[in-house]
């Protein structure tokens, strides 16, 4: 239990922070200041600024909202075509069936980079390329959650007495998988939240995310590596946020987890 | 068994085609051209070039003539590097990542396995949560932040080991520990939570009734139970560490396979990335018939069933 409410505290409070930080403070992310750059942090600036004067407090709540955006909406859209697709495969015949399945591993031996640095070629850098590369393979996980949860369901007896009172297909899913699928669902997409918050980090490290004067957590922790020996605060702030975040949403799923198995 | 293996093989050769055909043509819809990069090339020289890789020919000619290349063994030139074939490059980093990749993954799995007996047989104690929140730690950390945390610990700071580049056995160490750090926590995870619910069953109880020692009973009746989902989640998981981190070779300066996968696309050598995705495909392929034998000769249901 307590570690569905330590999760959910670091949760809110990185939230409030990305989104009040920046009200709060006088400077702004874009803004460069040549006369204070490198300085080390203070109380003027929170966590000192980076090698153009930027005041780096501001530029990590800035990458922090981008990421729970990108990392709330990737889930959202997962969730979505994940549970369509993982229902349709479920209900639908032999044939289908096995050709939808297989299309899910067949996704799954392209090399993720390898798709992701494509994506990027062809639609340009930036926000919604990387909102596609993070849901084009993201759904796989929910739709097979929700393919085996069916699957499992599908021979248990009420669903069978169901069936044979003429029950639809659209009945059967609304009134009686999605209550017993739900719990699942929901832990699946608090999983998704940080996998797509850590492939956004991994593709802005690379290069491949949001471009400058924007700040990503990603790309700030790889700006940060360069100056790591003279200013290590340029790297270990965004990093420590990136994975403070990961970790508060991991607790969450666990926390949930526990609460439904409390065996 | 045979047939199952057949029968396996065949559907892993029709999905490497599937994907050998899609990045087939996405490759070739990505604008710009392997030549048309650097200093422009005259006329003559870029069309002799063009035609030389037979670029010149329609979209499916290419495919067909690059097909049969494949079936013989042949995955052509590198476009970009001279002289270079994708199987040399291939052969000539591969053994690197490899190495790295086995060493982590022996890491992963030992660590993983003593660390989720230790937390499966000490239920609630400081032992359990110390291991759970330590793993937590470990899934959350992205492996770019962990392995320049690690270089500026031991390298910067303790001067304790080298900061980076391939050669000897201790410029090894940290690439490997970065490498295996994440699958380590999974395993851990996993192990733990499926032990505890073998520790549970009747069977356990029978064997130990009957007096068995505790070595036979955990060579015999629990390892070989508990190990099972941990082996579905090391097929694909081998096989992305044997490949190489392009992350981790980019901090540590390891001249790997992992840096050629975005490369390659960048400089448009449409038969490097092709051979990189059908050498990914196959690795992938060999480790999930792999873990699927092991699966096989683990678990009589499997083979009976």
């Amino acid at each position: 239990m307590g570690k569905l409410y330590l999760g959910a505290s670091i949760l809110l409070l990185i939230i409030l922070t990305a989104l009040l930080g920046p009200l709060l403070s006088s400077y702004s992310y874009h803004e460069t200041d040549l006369c204070w750059k490198n300085s080390a942090p203070s109380l003027q600036f929170l966590c000192g600024t980076d090698e153009l004067g930027r005041d780096l407090f501001v530029r990590i709540c800035m990458g922090a909202r981008l990421s729970l955006f990108l990392g709330t909406t990737a889930a959202c859209i997962d969730l979505v075509i994940g549970a369509i697709f993982g229902s349709v495969a479920a209900l639908s015949g032999k044939k289908v069936q096995t050709v939808m399945l297989r299309k899910l591993n067949i996704l799954s031996t392209i090399p993720y980079l390898l798709l992701a640095t494509f994506l990027t070629l062809l639609l340009g850098p930036g926000t919604g390329t990387i909102l596609v590369a993070l849901t084009i393979t993201g759904w796989v996980s929910m739709a097979r959650t929700v393919y085996a949860q069916i699957t499992k369901l599908k021979s248990q007896e009420f669903v069978i007495a169901a069936t044979l009172m003429g029950a639809s297909n659209y009945h059967l899913l609304r009134y009686h998988f999605l209550p017993h699928m739900l719990d699942n669902m929901i832990i699946t997409t608090t999983l998704t939240i940080p996998a797509a918050i850590f492939t956004e980090a991994f593709l802005s490290f690379l290069g491949l995310g949001v471009q400058a004067p924007l700040s990503s957590l990603g790309s700030m922790a790889d700006a940060g590596i360069l100056s790591l020996r003279y200013h290590p605060w340029h790297f270990f702030f965004p990093a420590g946020t990136i994975s403070l975040l990961i970790f508060s949403l991991h607790l969450l799923a666990d926390g949930l987890q526990q609460r439904r198995e409390p065996c | 068994m045979l047939i199952h293996l057949l029968k396996k093989s065949q559907i892993l050769l029709l999905s490497l085609w599937i994907v050998i055909t899609i990045t087939f043509f996405l490759v070739h819809s990505i604008p710009g051209d392997p030549f048309a990069q650097d200093l422009p090339l005259q006329q003559e020289v870029f069309q002799a070039m063009r035609r030389h890789y037979k670029l010149d020919q329609p979209l499916h000619i290419q495919y067909l003539y690059y097909l049969k290349n494949v079936c013989s063994g042949n995955l052509g030139p590198s476009m970009r590097y001279e002289g270079q074939t994708v199987q040399k490059i291939i052969f000539s980093t591969f053994p690197i990542s490899c190495r790295l990749g086995l060493q982590s993954l022996v890491i992963a799995i030992y660590g993983g396995i003593v660390l989720g007996t230790i937390a499966a047989l000490n239920r609630g104690k400081w032992q359990e949560k110390l291991i759970l929140f330590i793993t937590t730690l470990g899934i959350s950390m992205p492996s770019f932040i962990l392995s320049v945390l690690l270089q500026y610990l031991f390298s910067y700071k303790l001067n304790l080991l080298p900061v980076g580049r391939w050669g000897n056995f201790e410029q090894t160490i940290l690439p490997s520990l970065s490498l295996a750090l994440l699958p380590m926590a999974s395993i851990t995870r996993l192990f733990s939570s499926s032990l505890r619910d073998v520790l549970k069953k009747d069977y356990i109880v029978t064997a130990r009734s009957k007096g068995l020692s505790s070595l036979r009973l955990c060579l015999y009746h629990t390892l070989p139970n508990a190990i099972l989902p941990v082996l579905t989640y090391l097929g694909p998981t081998i096989a992305h560490i044997l490949m190489g981190s392009f992350i981790i070779e980019k901090v540590y300066a390891i001249p790997g396979l992992g840096q050629w996968f975005v490369l390659s696309i960048s400089n448009n050598d449409y038969t490097m990335t092709l051979g990189l995705t059908l050498f990914y495909g196959t690795i992938l392929s060999i480790s999930l018939i792999l873990i699927d034998l092991l699966n096989h000769w683990l678990d009589p249901r499997l083979r009976h069933g």
